[in-house]
């Protein structure tokens, strides 16, 4: 045991190891013509948009829940979460299938995103921190920015992009109407 | 390193104690530093016992030294003993239940606890898997449910059967127990057993349960790693108090017994050579006797196991060799008889199963009884005493070889016997019987009980043959059963259930679809009919498969029952009945609770306090509790029905109307006066329960049964007893639900919940300020809620003229929803909602509906709630609202 605790102390590339950590592939997805990546390894699969059962008494990024082969797995807004305004549906909105880690562990969530495009390799020396908005932006569910053919993608956090205490405030309190 | 440490420190020690002697007081103190150095060194590196030893011996060098002790010379000597036996641990290695320590150091209680370690906690022994271990622990919980069972259901302690029947059990879980070293439950299952065998020390009923109760909390030990379990050694001085039934009976289970009662006791002296020789004999022949146990227990399963037959040979065959290069004669015959034994069955012409069988395991532990006797006789250097059991053992054995008794025998005691089955069906009466055994006891040792029935002309042939039949059929039963049983994992139970519950909806997508319909042949129509059925028939097998008989859970009432009438002093007859039906797993995981408190409070508080008063008021002086499980309806009953004092209900409304429960002139039904007790006020009310004998912990139960979507419901008479019947959904995986529709919205309301649906005309609607909207139904006022503004659903229906009002209740609770319509009636398979939601107490779950889309499941109890606390909002705010017009608008 002390001798694993000196090791880990040893070790040099445990500070970089944050940044490595963030390259790999993405999957690029559009919201209001910006380009979002979230690490492929969290997707599971990526659905056509369909019914989606409204969850009454929700925030409103929550749109509902679906049907995914039999399992009933909530469905979140990206747009609205974002603080975006709401758009129809097109042909091209989709569902992404991600798996979060959470305080109650694994979770499986879909999220609307206005369309899916690609996967790319995202290497290290392309990452950017996130700059420092000021005051009042929300970054913590922003890994960092990724540039590539001068596009610039912004690298989400997906497990903190809804944590379990946030939509638990915020079902608590009684609806306005 | 550590044990190195520990070497220098011992081997220092025990130099400092040859050094002193017990008038040197310097020296004591000296020794008295190392032993509290050493057992400040508690590691994992050696077991924990050692360091217990040496805390001991520490605490009594102080005595020594203070002069508390009464022979300083003879505690001087048990101090060196302890540390040599800790050297021999520590330094040499040997196992601790090898090493005898000194009684004097009142160890008994942590030599038992060996698998205790100091915080509190239990450890599994080193080098066992955890898995293992959680299956050996799943089985034995049945198994000691079983057992208890036998014992509560015995009425008389001697019978055969019965005993033979624990002894089995104890046996089977001993032997699994050393298998995995928890050597504690051994050596309590061990003293049991012993018990049981002898039959001028059968323990009384309660002293086995409190033996079954101790396993069972050891093996919890186990599992958990918590320490809750006393000593083993309590237990075991529990049992070898001597009975008060010395009275020995007439034996005639085992035709061996009555041949041998000679006392013969030999001095047998270990003979000289190197004792570590014997020792290592001893650590061998033990791992021999467990692989034995082993194997026999593979028999018992599969008597034409050759494998596991060869091992056994070869185990008693080198120890046969062993033990006579050793000259240890006990053990070479032992294992010499045996051996000749097991080639018989190598030939085939026995088996070991049934009584052959029981004698292995007999054989076996005397075995490892006797190598326990060489090994304190090695270590203490007294004399070993040739145990005179021996020959009795012996004599059985040659009696197996000779083929004087048949592992088959009919009136093998565990077996129901043929002459038993007779005389049930009325052929012989038992007179004739008892002549035929005598007869084929003393003379005619190779025929069967039926032969010498028809010899003598008590029975017809075709009488016998039909026994018989009757026998073998039984047997077969037995077998059938044994092997039907598959242990599965829950976890994938539940994903087979879920996976049916998916085709079933498939299922019905595809047969609902007007498209598939409307084109569809005559010939596809009743493919799909076909399908339907299959599919039926696949749910009602899935849903079965979850099923548990309440047998279990039954039998813990029992022994609470007989528990708590013992503790109260009141004579109770407790009666079971319908233990046989069946109930979802996770239900009767769920219902224990609920069912101890009812029946607790049944004991407590219903039953009169004393017999006197009983018989006053005209009742037997036995007081009755029934507990009884009945299907109706599609629900389980469970009823607890007692004939003590029942209720005082002016009592309760006292009570309810002093707490403000109640308005003090509100008219009650006689159901909302037994539902007050429900409430959780009423629970923690000292005076209360004095008074009406009810309403300690009422409130839980009623949650609890809630969680379950079940309900409960009280009948009750003053003077003549209470019945709280729980009723309880057959599964917690479907429910019945009525669809409903609000706007685009369809919600599914728990059928449990529904009283009645109403389409309200006018006039039955009324608006108060600061209450919201109030609907009457037949005198009765009910908070009304549209559940459109609940969950603010747009292009609901305005007007409750067109709407319906579904009245739903929660508790003593009732509150009318309106919805647009109902669309039907329908099971649903519920499947939980995910975490990432949040807090939505007002939805229980969900359900994938014939269209594949999802429904919402309306928690009842959740939603009266967030509308209670919404009108307090609107009223708060009712008057900015007024102008709006919607809350105003009530008349219709």
């Amino acid at each position: 045991m002390e001798q694993l605790a000196q090791h880990a102390v040893e070790d040099p590339s445990t500070i970089s190891q944050e940044i490595t950590d963030k390259a790999g592939k993405y999957l690029i997805f559009r919201i209001a013509e910006e380009n979002y990546g979230i690490d492929i390894l969290k997707v599971q699969e990526i659905i056509q948009i369909q019914d989606i059962t409204t969850v009454p008494r929700m925030p409103d990024f929550v749109r509902g829940v679906l049907n995914l082969r039999g399992k009933v797995i909530p469905v979140m807004n990206l747009r609205k979460r974002f603080g975006m305004e709401d758009i129809p549906d097109t042909d091209r909105t989709s569902i992404i299938v991600a798996k979060l880690a959470s305080s109650y562990g694994s979770i499986t969530m879909g999220i609307i995103v206005d369309s899916v495009s690609e996967v790319i390799d995202i290497p290290v020396n392309v990452i950017e921190d996130v700059p420092d908005f000021g005051v009042g932006v929300d970054t913590t569910f922003i890994l960092g920015m990724g540039k590539i053919d001068k596009k610039v993608i912004i690298l989400l956090d997906i497990d903190k992009i809804l944590t379990t205490k946030e939509l638990n405030t915020i079902s608590e309190t009684p609806d306005e109407d | 390193m550590q044990t190195e440490a520990l070497v220098n420190e011992i081997d220092s020690l025990s130099k400092a104690l040859v050094m002193t002697d017990v008038s040197d007081l310097p020296g004591l103190g000296e020794v008295l530093k190392r032993l509290e150095a050493f057992s400040n060194m508690r590691c994992d590196d050696s077991p924990g016992i050692v360091f217990d030893v040496s805390e001991r011996s520490a605490k009594l060098l102080e005595r020594i030294i203070l002069e508390e002790v009464e022979d300083k010379e003879a505690s001087f000597e048990t101090l060196s003993k302890a540390v040599s036996c800790i050297q021999s641990i520590v330094r040499d290695g040997r196992d601790p239940s090898e090493v005898e320590f000194p009684p004097e150091l009142g160890l008994d209680s942590i030599a038992q606890a060996r698998n205790k370690s100091p915080d509190g906690t239990t450890n599994l022994p080193p080098g066992v898997d955890e898995t293992i271990i959680d299956e050996f622990l799943s089985a034995q919980e049945v198994s000691l449910e079983e057992i208890e069972g036998i014992i509560l259901g015995m009425k008389d302690m001697k019978t055969p059967d019965t005993l033979a029947e624990i002894r089995r059990r104890l046996h089977t879980l001993k032997g699994e127990a050393g298998v995995l070293g928890l050597n504690d439950i051994v050596n309590v299952c061990h003293v049991t057993e012993s018990q049981l065998e002898n039959k001028d020390s059968l323990p009384p009923a309660d002293i086995l349960l409190a033996v079954k109760d101790w396993i069972y909390q050891r093996i919890h030990d186990y599992a958990s790693g918590t320490c809750k379990a006393s000593p083993a050694g309590d237990i075991i001085s529990l049992l070898s108090r001597p009975s008060t039934s010395s009275e020995s009976t007439e034996n005639e289970t085992l035709p061996g017994d009555e041949m041998v009662e000679k006392e013969e006791t030999i001095e047998f002296t270990i003979p000289e050579g190197d004792p570590s020789i014997v020792g290592d004999f001893i650590t061998e022949a033990k791992e021999h006797l467990d692989k034995v146990d082993i194997a026999l227990l593979d028999l018992e399963t599969d008597s034409g196991n050759q494998d596991a037959l060869n091992d056994i040979f070869r185990a008693f065959h080198t120890m046969k060799g062993t033990a006579g290069f050793l000259k240890l004669e006990d053990i070479k015959e032992l294992a010499h008889s045996t051996e000749t034994l097991l080639d018989l069955a190598r030939k085939g012409v026995i088996a070991i199963k049934g009584r052959i069988s029981d004698m292995m395991f007999e054989i076996v532990d005397t075995m490892k009884h006797y190598l326990d006797e060489i090994a304190v006789s090695l270590s203490s250097g007294k004399p070993y005493v040739r145990d005179k059991g021996l020959a009795t053992l012996l004599s059985k054995i040659d009696l197996i070889e000779k083929g004087e008794v048949s592992a088959e025998d009919p009136v093998e005691p565990s077996d129901k016997e043929i002459g038993k089955i007779l005389v049930e069906s009325g052929s012989i009466n038992s007179e004739d019987l008892r002549e035929a055994l005598k007869e084929q006891k003393n003379n005619q040792k190779d025929k069967k009980v039926g032969e010498i029935l028809i010899e003598k002309g008590y029975a017809a042939p075709v009488e016998i043959a039909a026994g018989l039949r009757k026998q073998k059929s039984a047997r077969d039963n037995q077998k059938i059963h044994l092997k039907d049983t598959v242990r599965i994992d829950t976890s994938r139970i539940d994903a087979l259930v879920d996976t049916i519950g998916e085709v079933v909806i498939a299922e019905s997508m595809i047969t609902q679809d007007p498209d598939v319909y409307a084109n569809a042949s005559l010939r596809v129509q009743k493919n799909l009919r076909q399908l339907t059925k299959v599919t039926r028939e696949l749910q009602e097998i899935g849903m079965t498969m979850r099923m548990v008989s309440l047998k279990g859970i039954f039998q813990k009432m029992a022994r609470l029952v007989r528990d708590l009438s013992r503790k109260s002093n009141k004579k109770i007859n407790f009666v079971i009945q319908g233990e046989d039906t069946e109930i979802d797993r996770s239900v009767v995981d769920k219902i224990g609770d609920p069912l101890i408190h009812l029946i607790r409070n049944a004991v407590d508080h219903g039953i009169e306090t004393n017999e006197i008063e009983r018989i006053n008021t005209g009742k037997p002086a036995y007081a009755t509790i029934e507990l009884k499980a009945l299907h109706k309806g599609g629900s389980i009953y469970i009823e607890v029905k007692d004939d003590g004092r029942g209720i005082d209900r002016d009592a309760v409304l006292a009570k309810a109307r002093d707490k403000g429960l109640i308005t003090t002139e509100d008219s009650l039904s006689d159901q909302d006066i037994t539902g007050l007790i429900f409430q959780p006020g009423f629970s923690t009310t000292k005076k209360v329960t004095d008074i009406s004998g009810r309403g300690v912990g009422l409130d839980v139960v009623k949650k609890s049964i809630e969680t379950l979507r079940g309900r409960i419901e009280v009948q009750t008479e003053k003077g003549k007893g209470s019945t709280f019947t729980l009723v309880l959904p057959l599964t917690l995986a479907i429910i019945d639900g009525m669809v409903i529709k609000v706007g685009s919205e369809r919600y599914i309301i728990p059928t449990l919940s529904i009283i009645e649906s109403i389409s309200p005309v006018s006039g039955m609607l009324s608006m108060v300020t600061g209450k919201g909207e109030l609907l009457s139904v037949r005198g009765e006022l009910i908070p009304f809620f549209r559940l459109s503004r609940l969950f603010n659903i747009q292009g609901a229906k305005e007007d409750p003229g067109e709407a319906i009002a579904v009245i739903v209740e929660s508790g003593i609770k009732k509150v009318a929803l309106m919805v647009d319509s109902l669309i039907g009636q329908q099971q649903i398979v519920i499947k939980g909602l995910s975490m990432t939601l949040g807090k939505t107490e007002y939805l229980s779950g969900a359900a994938i509906m014939a269209d594949g889309r999802v429904g919402l499941i309306l928690d009842i109890p959740g939603l009266i709630q967030i509308a209670t606390k919404m009108n307090a909002y609107i009223s708060q705010y009712s008057e900015k609202e007024d102008k709006d017009g919607a809350i105003s608008a009530t008349c219709c």
